[in-house]
């Protein structure tokens, strides 16, 4: 298949040895971890703001608004963060078919 | 009360403050009072008569005669709408309709409208047929002023053949010729008439056949069709006119006419004054077949009515429960409804509608995740938004008005696919590398085991979603299994404890304590030790990649909690801290025993019945505790659906479209397009929609609610003139 032979060609060749590499990658995984979650929690306010600037009407609508943006942030983050903690420390390592 | 000063309170979250007030109105100014309040529509009232049957109250006459003036005005609409004219609105805020007025002059008018139509359909039928006559006498004329002249040039033929005969031969044969002639000359009769030009062949075959050939017929063609006074429609008909002798004969005409549904009319020699009559008639007939004209039957009399005492407004104090009332806009009240389908708020009780506006489309999302599918579901429900305006004055059908109702819960659904669609990597199931490279890479550069070992991770983790090398596969299903199972009881988890702590306030708020202490706290301390705990140890696992077995772990739990765990050990102190939540498990279940004393009584002079609620409160926790582990597993749906999308996606794009194109033939794959899009469309955007929608709505109704929603209130219905149907406008 074409885009099989496409993606196959995106794979390099790691040289440092086997500990090293985990070593750094748990480092920068835990880095990139906290850095996305930041990145949620800075869009999240900035979205809070916002709607407090575009719509501003009268305080119980207001915090409804709050509301609904925090609530939406959480869900996003969370799935995000549960589907970024699942592949941190795979278990499982993707095995190719080989009918290609 | 609520507000304790710092914040603010959310309308949506509880429902409007209602008040029942007791009125007291003059008889005098009753009718405009509740008029006006009609046009307010912010009252809604309660039937104090409920126990009398509708025509035992009071103004059940007035009722009568409002139905029988609104049955004329309907029969006025409907003759307008008939003679093509429209009603013209008057706009009735500033006066008063007087009903006696109106119902007098409504009567008249109805009588004069029947009267006017009974004449106007007899002197239609008259008209109808004068116009049939008139063609008769036209046609029926011409022939015998045709036959007259040839018969007289006949005689005169005749006449000069004899007298020249009459000077050769004997004057005795030339009498003879004369007596016979004059011999000959029988009495005829004669009938004329009008009859369809499909039945003419028959009927003169008939005729003939009926008189064994002993009349004579000539038919004439009629050019325009004729409207036929008896059905009313317009025929195309032949004049006819029938020739016999004896009377036997023309009662059998007559009847063969009738049958045929010929219309017959008198013909008189005396032709030009008969002629010149009709004309006359034919003449008022059009004068009067002008519209006639239908006045405007509505009046709007305007009258102050002088009432010197105003009406009596008393609030009263009561322990019923009143009704809910959520303000909502066009793009809340379709999220409302869907809570309301399951059961309207109890009076100030928290509206799960709030959380149900995100949570509901992230929900779905999570069992639809595909950002291909989701742009064109936006799409969809971008149309019908940007046609709002067109779409709600329309009259929609059943599916069309649901898919219209939804339209903002669409929308909401969509962009949340798009973003599960990113985070599960699937565009029509095809993944991209769109954040970063993937993290996994072969062992070694010939990658001689990437069929029996498998790849390593050798970068860091794909930062937003899903790696893509993972599509295709063999150990995809596995690992993603995995994923979506351990994420469906975390996702779980968290709506369930939102469920348990909007408890927490709604106890707080109607200020009873005890549900707080012996409801909220057991059911947080339960739900927490048993799957809090495990959606802990999950983290742990993940963050830590311990090999631990959790299934092990949680039966083994509560098998035999001092046991060591050995290799299933996650975190330091995990065995003490298990045998403890063994022991707290103990001990709920004889405080959640309920030693309450239920402070809340419906009514004040009910008795309070101890074992009633002791019964209730263990039904109660009985059904907390099995309902804990069903709920929590109930999740696993969120798994359940996403395979299923994914797979099915998967196939649609592998097996047609990929097969398609290996065939390179242009014809075979636009066939195979046009199949990839009709099994996207149907199975993947229609069914795989609603599937998705209902089950996120049980997760909603059932797991959610049933944690702290009570939904017994009823809704509030005002009286309100805005919001009576459309139908019956006038």
């Amino acid at each position: 298949m074409r885009h099989r032979s496409l993606r196959s060609s995106l794979y390099s060749i790691y040289t440092t040895t086997n500990f090293e590499a985990q070593r750094l990658s748990w480092i920068s995984d835990k880095m990139g971890f906290l850095v996305t979650t930041l990145i949620f929690l800075v869009v999240g306010v900035i979205a809070c703001l916002c709607t407090r600037i575009c719509c501003n009407r009268g305080p119980s609508t207001n915090l409804f608004h709050l509301t609904l943006v925090i609530t939406a942030t959480m869900c996003c983050w969370m799935m995000w963060a549960i589907v970024y903690l699942a592949q941190m420390n795979p278990l499982i390592v993707p095995v190719l078919n080989e009918g290609e | 009360m609520v507000n304790e000063g710092c914040l603010p309170t959310m309308d949506l979250l509880r429902s409007e403050p209602m008040q029942l007030v007791h009125l007291i109105i003059p008889i005098e100014a009753a009718h405009r009072s509740i008029s006006y309040l009609g046009d307010l529509g912010l009252v809604q009232f309660r039937d104090l008569n409920a126990d009398r049957s509708p025509f035992q109250r009071s103004y059940a006459t007035q009722i009568k005669r409002c139905g029988e003036m609104e049955r004329t005005l309907r029969l006025f609409k409907e003759q307008m709408k008939k003679a093509g004219l429209s009603p013209s609105m008057q706009n009735t805020r500033n006066s008063v309709i007087d009903l006696d007025h109106l119902e007098v002059k409504l009567r008249e008018l109805e009588s004069d409208l029947l009267e006017n139509k009974a004449n106007n359909e007899k002197l239609q039928h008259t008209y109808n047929e004068l116009v049939e006559y008139k063609l008769v006498l036209e046609k029926v004329g011409e022939y015998f002023s045709s036959a007259r002249n040839s018969a007289v040039a006949q005689q005169k033929e005749h006449e000069v053949q004899t007298t020249v005969h009459g000077s050769i031969d004997s004057p005795l044969l030339l009498e003879q010729d004369t007596t016979s002639y004059s011999a000959k000359q029988v009495k005829l009769g004669f009938i004329s008439g009008l009859v369809p030009r499909e039945k003419s062949i028959p009927f003169e075959r008939i005729l003939f056949r009926a008189t064994r050939g002993n009349v004579f017929m000539k038919q004439a063609v009629v050019e325009k069709p004729v409207l036929d006074p008896t059905s009313g429609e317009k025929v195309d008909k032949n004049v006819f006119v029938v020739f016999y002798s004896g009377e036997r004969v023309k009662s059998k005409i007559l009847k063969i006419c009738d049958a045929f549904g010929a219309t017959r009319y008198p013909f008189s020699d005396d032709l030009g004054k008969q002629f010149q009559m009709i004309t006359e008639v034919s003449g008022k007939l059009s004068e009067l077949k002008t519209t006639i004209d239908i006045q405007k039957v509505l009046q709007r009399a305007t009258r102050d009515c002088n009432s010197q005492v105003g009406a009596i407004f008393q609030v009263l104090q009561t322990k019923e429960s009143p009704p809910t009332y959520f303000y909502t806009n066009k793009f809340t009240s379709s999220f409302q409804e869907i809570v309301d389908a399951y059961g309207i708020a109890k009076y100030q009780e928290a509206n799960p509608g709030v959380y149900t506006i995100i949570t509901f489309p992230f929900l779905f999302a999570v069992m639809f995740g595909d950002w291909g599918h989701g742009i064109c579901l936006l799409l969809a429900a971008l149309y019908l938004i940007i046609r709002e305006k067109k779409f709600s004055s329309q009259k929609l059908g059943d599916i069309m008005q649901m898919a219209f109702g939804g339209r903002y819960v669409i929308a909401m659904m969509a962009l949340f696919s798009i973003y599960t669609g990113f985070i599960y990597n699937e565009f029509f199931s095809v993944p991209f590398p769109l954040f970063a490279p993937s993290a996994y890479a072969c062992r070694d550069p010939s990658c001689r085991d990437v069929y029996t070992a498998g790849l390593i991770k050798v970068r860091d983790t794909y930062p937003f979603g899903l790696d893509p090398v993972w599509h295709g596969t063999r150990s995809e299903l596995p690992f993603l299994n995995s994923l979506k199972m351990k994420m469906s009881i975390l996702l779980g988890v968290c709506q369930m404890n939102l469920g348990i702590i909007l408890s927490y306030f709604n106890a707080k708020y109607f200020g009873s304590s005890i549900d707080i202490w012996h409801q909220f706290v057991p059911q947080m301390i339960f739900l927490n030790s048993l799957f809090g705990y495990l959606s802990l140890i999950i983290i742990v696992k993940w963050c830590s990649g311990s090999q631990a077995d959790l299934y092990h772990v949680m039966i083994y739990m509560f098998l035999s909690p001092t046991d060591d765990l050995g290799e299933n050990q996650l975190f330091v102190g995990q065995k003490f801290l298990q045998r403890h939540q063994g022991q707290s498990y103990s001990l709920l279940h004889s405080t959640d025993d309920p030693i309450e004393s239920g402070s809340h009584s419906p009514h004040g002079h009910e008795e309070f019945e101890f074992s009633e609620v002791f019964v209730h409160q263990l039904i109660h926790t009985i059904e907390f505790v099995l309902g804990a582990v069903s709920n929590t597993a109930s999740y696993l749906r969120l798994w359940a659906l996403s395979l299923a999308h994914s797979e099915l996606s998967s196939v649609f794009y592998d097996k047609v479209l990929l097969m398609a194109w290996e065939f390179n033939n242009t014809i075979i794959l636009i066939v195979g397009v046009i199949v990839f899009i009709c099994a996207t469309v149907g199975v993947l955007l229609l069914m795989e929609t609603l599937s998705a929608f209902l089950h996120a709505l049980r997760l909603h109704w059932v797991e959610f609610q049933n944690k702290f929603y009570v939904g017994d209130g009823y809704k509030f219905a005002p009286f309100s003139f805005a919001l009576l149907s459309d139908e019956d406008e006038l």
